[in-house]
């Protein structure tokens, strides 16, 4: 892509939206998960369904898209969080997909991840496995970047006591 | 900035863990049906949800099963309207509706009943668990609960109706467990001397105890998710007096 091009504004016409939802949305799938959402595929694509109604963007709609994918997954969390208070007894039993996760390889380091609060996750799936900047993360999470360092700061510590403490 | 000692384990966990979650071939028709502002699509923010809330609103719930059904209807030509095709692809999401798009002998149901035996008027801490094996979470338009519990028998069949909203309500993939209270009492009730219907005179604001004798207990649904398992039998004893 060309500077010309990353500084034009995108219009989301059909075939541009297209050609994002090919490019981005498996990514997106997989930001949700990560983030520990219930439902990967309706968060993501909700968060593209956003990005068709807001109209002309930026040349990179990425950042849009994560910030929104964070955003809904968080808000799912508080969500489930109020009903599991008002229904104690709720969904006792884990899911399959819980159980594989407990199954994989890495169980231990995807279950301390999950138990992190969601911000301090946010930065670390951001930084760790986007791999983006901390002024990435800081727009995408809506924070200053001396927040972001901080998140990532605790978030690893927090997760290095808790392997710690299984090993 | 040093690396942390565990980044590099953090990273290989997360590029493996992401490799678990995929895409279903019909996301861009679930995509463009959300932009197109199909209400069924969208989760509701503010709609109470759960099953106090429908324990609270109880006396509501009934009166609003009229208009509830025409909810129903209007709900089950909305997901018609999105296109399923009722395929099962792995990882794919599916909106149960009037006809499902899966198999419903793909996900069983079964109510577990802590006693066989209940006073009238008393309550009953009652489990659903459903078993989802089509692959992929089942989304279902609905309000508060998917299922409900009620006591019937050979004279007396009960009224069962939901609370009017919109909710996306999930059925996760494997087996999930639903806490489903139901009490020995009618489920609706009016003021005295009623003069219609099935219609009983209410104890206190509240729907009174049903006689005791022998009863079933029946599963009802918002939506057809599930093929309905077989009533079980209850005795329901008299109230205890002093």
């Amino acid at each position: 892509m060309t500077s010309q091009q990353a500084s034009a504004p995108f219009s989301p016409a059909a075939d541009d939206m297209a050609a994002v939802f090919r490019a981005r949305y498996l990514e997106m799938v997989r930001l949700a998960g990560l983030l520990g959402a219930d439902d990967p595929e309706d968060i993501a694509q909700e968060a593209f369904a956003r990005l068709m109604r807001k109209g002309a963007l930026d040349a990179d709609p990425a950042p849009y898209l994560r910030a929104i994918v964070c955003n809904l997954t968080r808000n799912r969390h508080r969500h489930l969080r109020v009903i599991r208070e008002k229904i104690p007894r709720a969904v006792a039993e884990p899911s399959s997909e819980q159980a594989a996760i407990v199954r994989e390889d890495h169980a231990e380091v995807i279950a301390a991840l999950a138990a992190l609060p969601a911000r301090r996750r946010e930065a670390i799936v951001l930084r760790f496995w986007l791999d983006l900047s901390e002024r990435e993360i800081a727009t995408t999470m809506g924070i200053s970047p001396g927040t972001v360092k901080s998140q990532l700061s605790r978030g690893l510590a927090a997760l290095a006591r808790a392997l710690e403490a299984k090993a | 900035m040093n690396n942390h000692p565990i980044e590099g384990e953090l990273r290989d966990a997360l590029a493996a863990h992401a490799q678990k979650f995929s895409a279903s071939p019909d996301a861009w028709q679930h995509v463009q049906a959300k932009n197109a502002g199909l209400s069924g699509h969208r989760r509701a923010r503010s709609a109470p949800s759960g099953a106090g809330w429908l324990a609270r609103h109880r006396a509501f719930v009934v009166p609003a099963a009229a208009a509830a059904a025409v909810a129903a209807v209007a709900l089950g030509a909305t997901a018609v309207a999105h296109g399923f095709s009722g395929t099962t692809q792995p990882g794919a999401t599916a909106y149960a509706s009037a006809k499902p798009g899966y198999s419903p002998a793909l996900v069983s149901v079964q109510v577990k009943l802590p006693a066989r035996t209940m006073a009238a008027g008393s309550s009953m801490p009652a489990q659903i668990i459903v078993d989802n094996k089509t692959g992929h979470a089942i989304h279902v338009n609905g309000c508060g609960s998917l299922f409900q519990l009620a006591l019937e028998s050979d004279t007396y069949h009960p009224e069962v109706g939901w609370p009017l909203c919109l909710q996306i309500l999930t059925i996760a993939i494997g087996k999930s467990t639903y806490p489903v209270p139901f009490t020995a009492s009618y489920l609706n009730c009016g003021p005295a001397a009623p003069g219609h219907g099935t219609t009983h005179v209410c104890v206190h604001g509240r729907p009174p105890a049903l006689p005791a004798g022998e009863y079933r207990v029946v599963l009802f649904q918002s939506h057809h998710v599930v093929s309905a398992p077989a009533p079980i039998p209850v005795t329901v004893t008299p109230v205890r007096s002093g």
